[in-house]
């Protein structure tokens, strides 16, 4: 079976859409784009933005909105607040205030040789996500006007939801953003090794998603990354430097993967509960599940 | 003496007839009558009731109306100017193989190009659909 593919960048890394028929991709592709430019905290203009910026305890949101924040909050959910979508006042402290889009990264091994001790995050004991309150009846978001929401990480995979949701009527189909990826059909997936070598799994995937969240993705300075510890508001160090889960839809695997990296090499594989993996500091690569079918 | 006792003897041997059974009469009788009974059950059954007459229809059938279909074909041609290429436009879609058996069990391989799409059915210049290639690269998953 041959399958199209349509690339293109977008949400700060590179999408790709495959589908056994290629006249859905462009309908496909302009939803993507258009749900990035809603959900996007990088724009003060986004509907994001807006809401972030809006005064008021309870906002009128579109359903977009609430969809990808239900979602996120799903995630925060499933892995007990682990992924927290309320850290992005944390995240602009910790240097992250806009796009890294063309600020040099730093390497990998060099970032974990100034990085502090290793230990496990936690969630924040205060749970801000849990006063995010989504209310389809009404078309509104409630929350503390202080608490403001970064959908970076979530957004993708459920954007990887939607654009797979177009494709898969069509038939086998993959929706890729930038790792985080929705699939109908039978498909193979490389796992990337973050170390730059080369990929430390092949994962057989059907009908289901996977995603990967690193410290590799994005570094600055001396050691730092977007990947918070929640109780402290700082980049977490764990001895895991990439998450990789499988999950039923891709914005749970985004959730899992990072919670994974945040929890640590112990119980980051008790949250892999769809299968997965984790590459430790060192380069080692511990399993999870049984849906690995090749380890380079 | 001779003459008078022949006459006796013709006259002393008169027969009688024999008495016929009354089953033979019985049986022609209800034969008859089971046979006009069949025949007339015939006819009542082919609605030829000679009590009734001659059957006349009750209703006539009303003739089959005729339809006349009328089918109006309107041709609408919509044309698009073909867009003029960019250095930015995005790139076209290309083609990868996907396993069919549900866990492959190697990476994915790079399918040769298939044929080139059939042309537009328009009558104005369209922008050709993206040509399908091989794969730039497998499915991976990483950082983001």
């Amino acid at each position: 079976m041959t399958l199209h593919e349509l690339a293109f960048p977008s949400m700060g890394t590179r999408v790709r859409l495959l589908a056994s028929d290629p006249s859905p991709l462009p309908t496909a592709r302009a939803e993507v784009e258009r749900l990035a430019a809603r959900l996007t905290r990088f724009d003060a203009g986004s509907e994001l933005g807006a809401l972030n910026a809006d005064p008021r305890p309870v906002v009128p949101a579109s359903a977009d909105l609430r969809a990808a924040v239900r979602a996120a909050l799903r995630g925060a959910e499933l892995t007990g607040g682990l992924a927290d979508p309320t850290l992005l006042a944390p995240l602009e402290r910790a240097g992250y205030g806009s796009s890294l889009l063309g600020v040099p990264r730093t390497p990998l091994r060099d970032a974990l040789a100034s990085a502090p001790a290793r230990r496990a995050a936690r969630p924040h004991p205060a749970a801000a996500w849990r006063a995010v309150e989504v209310d389809d009846a009404a078309g509104t978001i409630a929350r503390p006007p202080a608490v403001r929401l970064d959908l970076g990480g979530s957004a993708k995979g459920f954007i990887a939801d939607r654009a797979a949701g177009l494709l898969a009527p069509y038939g086998p189909c993959a929706a890729d953003c930038g790792g985080d990826m929705r699939v109908h059909g039978a498909h193979e997936v490389l796992a990337e090794d973050p170390f730059g070598g080369e990929p430390v799994a092949a994962i057989a995937l059907c009908d289901g998603a996977i995603a990967t969240s690193g410290a590799d993705a994005r570094l600055w300075g001396a050691a730092s990354h977007h990947l918070l510890d929640p109780a402290t508001g700082v980049p977490a160090w764990t001895g895991v430097v990439s998450a990789t889960a499988l999950a039923p839809t891709a914005a749970e695997a985004e959730a899992l993967a990072k919670a994974a990296l945040l929890a640590g090499p112990g119980a980051g594989l008790a949250l892999l509960r769809h299968g997965g993996l984790l590459v430790l500091d060192d380069g080692t690569v511990l399993r999870a599940g049984a849906r690995e079918a090749v380890a380079a | 003496m001779a003459g008078a006792a022949g006459v006796a003897a013709m006259t002393t041997e008169r027969r009688r007839p024999a008495k016929l059974p009354a089953w033979p009469v019985a049986a022609g009788t209800a034969g008859t009558f089971l046979a006009a009974l069949a025949f007339l059950a015939g006819q009542v059954r082919d609605g030829r009731d000679p009590a009734l007459g001659p059957a006349v229809p009750v209703a006539a059938k009303p003739a089959p109306r005729e339809i006349v279909v009328r089918k109006i074909i309107r041709r609408v041609v919509i044309t698009h100017p073909a867009p003029r290429p960019t250095a930015s436009a995005a790139p076209p879609p290309v083609a990868v193989a996907a396993p069919s058996a549900p866990a492959p069990s190697a990476p994915v391989q790079s399918a040769p190009a298939p044929a080139p799409a059939p042309a537009p059915v328009v009558s104005a210049p369209a922008p050709p659909p993206p040509a399908p290639a091989p794969a730039r690269a497998p499915l991976t998953t990483r950082s983001s």
